[in-house]
């Protein structure tokens, strides 16, 4: 089920909302929260929620186990089990197929006629997400950074908590453990003006900015190979626009959603367009993932603690793994070695980095981040270096067909993300005044002219 | 009461404003995604114009997706006189040809356009119009398209029109100058709406059901065709045969495509709705009566493409009863376009037999001598 589509608007939201607060005890909350979360979930495919099930009972038992065991050998046991299990789950799910293709094209290089395997396997819908939800859950108790809760509802909830649940934000059970153990007395005004302004902005960024800026994106990188220069230029701004609208329209939802069932989660992106180095953009960009693989692999690896040149390796290796996060696919990893590679540059450059004037920053931090989307939107290697060879050699071929719409929501795309304010930053002294309901409804407005024309397009991120 | 009445104010000026701005942006949305200008109202219809040749593709007209060029046919540009060294393909039908469900470019034509490329220099000429019967395309060819000198035609007509009220007939051409666009002012939300909204079966099967019986009603019982009326089906071969005398005429070859549907034969049970959905175009027939008329109006279609030596694409053949390529009883999806798309390539690949490198091309028709040569 998607945020954008008449099904969640019109008969979803409103149902699990007025039957959330009608509802007037934690425990009872938390199991609808469950029921709707699987309910949302098995509206793509009913098999999957099998999946989340089994991954949500391992992860909840082992945290019963921390609570009952402090033998640090057990506690050990307890740490590896889970994590290896989820881990294998995703592998399966994920990474089977590329695992065996890139054995597969290593072996017939070294000269084997080997034919590898390739099954049939259905990428499970947010499988990436929940499985580093339970994982950050059960380091987290490992650590003791947290208390396991003994109530699984309590946990199911937290897992298959809608809002979160297909692309994120990854949401750590320590940032809102305070919410959800207060579940049975939240205020449903408290936080409701806040939420429903979060979610119809991000429906504006997701519906109005990113999907028509999505309409010639895909359109003309479709035929990538016939795009002259220009095009492929202006194919790469615009997808480094939707990408961000798209996603970040998705977190904003997601957090206004969570605003209005009394839940609040952290914000995912903070303009990285604005961002003026590759560490400042990491900072800004997938928050909630940056954050994740700083505390749960680059620090465990060593972080900067022992030299230079291992933390510019741990940088690395932090960023691979991120980008293979993103997809089974060998232009992910590179493009996670790349921005490990950006990482450690300014790690070594930033005295000098840090001198240019703030302009010429944000332009080049914003020119090396598209530089970075090519490999990340390029499905082979192959599409990336035409890609390339088009946007650094002059070439003829078509341009972008309806340029003029397209260039003119290009511009305001650019305006909004590289100079406007952001979701957070528009909230702020959030008020029922008359002006900002006004300019909600427009919003509303607009969004809804936009789905009844296009229909409901998913988000980029469900495919991680 | 006073702050009771301050919120209902604002929740009416919010409504209004959600309104305005959803409306705003749908004009916006049709400007930036398909040029539609801001304050025009355009519809369906808009693309088709009356005048002094007949009905045919109203230059320049776009509504939606669908947008004609400056000759009134579906897509880019083309110039009078083809490319040198290049075939020029017209493709001549109604709305399946035309494109109606289908992504833009994907409308079988484009698919056409797109697999001979590969092959040679080939242009593929939309000169499809929704609604088109074969007396209108007969007009078409000998008034318009034969101007743009095609070398191959395609003919992908439906039967189905022959079962309405009355047999299609040529139009009396109109001496006022081409019908204008009818000035008007329409909520684009509300087109929006209206292409939106799926009604539930049971809701649809009793919409449809009125609709028919709003047609029948007080209809004598000898009106309804209960059998296949062969002076029908007899007046399509005729009008068909008149259509491929008249191509041939000029020297271009005509490709006879058979005219497919989605229903097997017997229909599936879970196409009984469409089935009685599309007697709504044709209520004189019966349900029996339009599924054996089809049938037997490719059959008709094969035999004629048979006596006068003609090219044949059997795209009903191929793909009648395939249900998977179809969006509703005739038009196609994007993939089921291109299934009809590359039977008519093969036809057409088989045509053109390159002479030398660089040099003429020859169009062939079938077991004939090289009908003509060209550039």
């Amino acid at each position: 089920m998607l945020f954008n589509s008449f099904v969640f608007l019109l008969a979803f939201l409103p149902v699990t909302y007025v039957v959330f607060w009608s509802l007037r005890t934690a425990k009872a909350r938390y199991v609808w929260l469950t029921i709707t979360g699987y309910v949302f979930y098995g509206y793509w495919d009913p098999r999957f929620c099998l999946l989340m099930a089994f991954s949500t009972l391992v992860s909840f038992t082992a945290g019963l186990g921390f609570l009952r065991w402090t033998d640090p050998r057990r506690r050990r046991l307890l740490l590896v089990v889970p994590i290896t299990v989820d881990l294998l789950i995703l592998g399966f799910f994920k990474y089977a197929n590329f695992v065996f293709a890139s054995l597969g094209k290593v072996l017939n290089w070294a000269g084997a006629a080997v034919e590898t395997p390739h099954w049939n396997i259905i990428l499970p819908v947010g499988i990436s997400f929940y499985t580093f939800h339970t994982i950050t859950y059960i380091v987290d108790s490992y650590r003791g950074v947290i208390k396991p809760t003994r109530n699984l509802f309590e946990f199911s909830a937290y897992v298959s908590l809608f809002s979160q649940l297909v692309a994120g934000p990854i949401v750590r059970f320590r940032q809102i453990e305070e919410d959800m153990e207060k579940l049975g007395e939240a205020d449903r005004t408290r936080w409701l003006n806040l939420g429903i302004s979060y979610f119809l902005l991000g429906l504006l960024e997701k519906v109005v900015v990113a999907d028509t800026l999505a309409f010639f994106v895909d359109r003309e990188l479709a035929h990538y190979h016939l795009l002259s220069t220009g095009g492929a230029w202006l194919a790469m701004l615009g997808y480094s626009f939707q990408l961000y609208f798209d996603f970040a329209g998705y977190s904003d939802m997601a957090i206004g959603l969570g605003y209005m069932f009394g839940l609040r989660i952290p914000i995912n992106f903070n303009s990285p367009y604005k961002a003026l180095d590759p560490s400042d953009f990491w900072r800004r960009w997938h928050i909630s993932l940056s954050s994740c693989l700083r505390d749960y692999v680059y620090i465990p690896l060593g972080g900067n603690r022992r030299g230079e040149w291992n933390a510019y390796r741990n940088l690395l290796l932090t960023m691979l793994i991120g980008g293979l996060w993103h997809g089974a696919n060998w232009t992910f990893v590179i493009w996670g070695g790349y921005h490990g590679v950006l990482l450690a540059l300014y790690r070594r450059f930033s005295a000098t980095w840090d001198k240019v004037p703030r302009g010429i920053r944000q332009v080049a931090m914003f020119l090396l981040a598209l530089f970075g989307w090519v490999l990340f939107r390029s499905t082979s290697f192959e599409m990336a270096a035409q890609l390339f060879a088009t946007m650094f050699a002059p070439t003829k071929g078509i341009g972008i067909e309806g340029s003029v719409g397209y260039i003119a929501a290009v511009i305001v795309a650019a305006g909004w993300a590289m100079v406007g304010p952001n979701a957070q930053e528009m909230h702020t002294d959030w008020r029922p005044a008359p002006r900002r309901i006004l300019a909600l409804a427009a919003a509303a407005g607009a969004s809804l002219a936009v789905m009844l024309g296009s229909g409901s397009s998913p988000f980029l991120y469900f495919q991680f | 009461m006073k702050r009771m009445l301050r919120g209902i104010a604002l929740l009416a000026i919010a409504s209004v404003v959600v309104l305005v701005s959803a409306e705003t942006m749908a004009r916006l949305d049709d400007a930036v995604r398909m040029g539609t200008p801001f304050l025009a109202s355009p519809e369906y219809n808009d693309l088709i114009m009356h005048d002094s040749l007949g009905i045919r593709g109203r230059p320049l007209a776009q509504y939606q997706k669908w947008r004609l060029n400056s000759a009134g046919f579906r897509g880019s540009e083309i110039s009078r006189v083809p490319q040198p060294r290049c075939i020029r393909v017209a493709v001549i039908g109604a709305s399946e040809t035309f494109g109606y469900y289908e992504s833009p470019g994907k409308e079988y034509p484009a698919q056409l356009a797109d697999s001979l490329r590969e092959k040679g220099c080939y242009e593929v000429v939309n000169a499809a119009i929704a609604g088109m019967s074969l007396p209108a395309a007969i007009q078409l060819w000998d008034n318009w398209v034969s101007r743009f000198r095609p070398d191959i035609v395609v003919l992908y007509l439906p039967p189905a029109f022959y079962l309405s009220e009355d047999p299609p007939h040529f139009a009396e051409p109109t001496h006022e100058g081409a019908s204008p666009v009818p000035s008007r002012f329409a909520l684009r939300l509300m087109d929006r709406l209206h292409d939106r909204i799926e009604y539930p079966d049971f809701i649809q099967r009793k919409r449809v059901a009125k609709s028919i019986s709003r047609e029948i009603a007080g209809k004598s019982d000898d009106w309804f065709f209960r059998t296949l009326p062969a002076d029908r089906l007899a007046l399509f071969r005729t009008h068909l045969d008149s259509l491929v005398t008249s191509i041939r005429a000029t020297g271009a070859v005509p490709v006879l495509a058979t005219h497919a549907m989605r229903f097997s034969d017997p229909p599936k049970a879970s196409d009984a709705d469409l089935l009685r959905s599309w007697r709504k175009f044709s209520p004189r027939a019966t349900e029996d009566v339009l599924l054996a008329f089809e049938r037997a109006a490719a059959v008709s279609t094969r035999e004629l493409a048979q006596e006068r030596g003609l090219p044949l694409a059997d795209v009903a053949g191929l793909m009648t009863g395939q249900t998977q390529w179809f969006a509703d009883f005739t038009h196609f999806d994007d993939g089921g376009a291109g299934v009809a798309a590359s039977v008519m390539a093969r036809v057409i690949e088989r045509l053109v037999v390159p002479r030398t490198a660089g040099g003429r091309a020859v169009v062939t028709g079938y077991g004939q001598s090289p009908a003509a040569d060209y550039r």
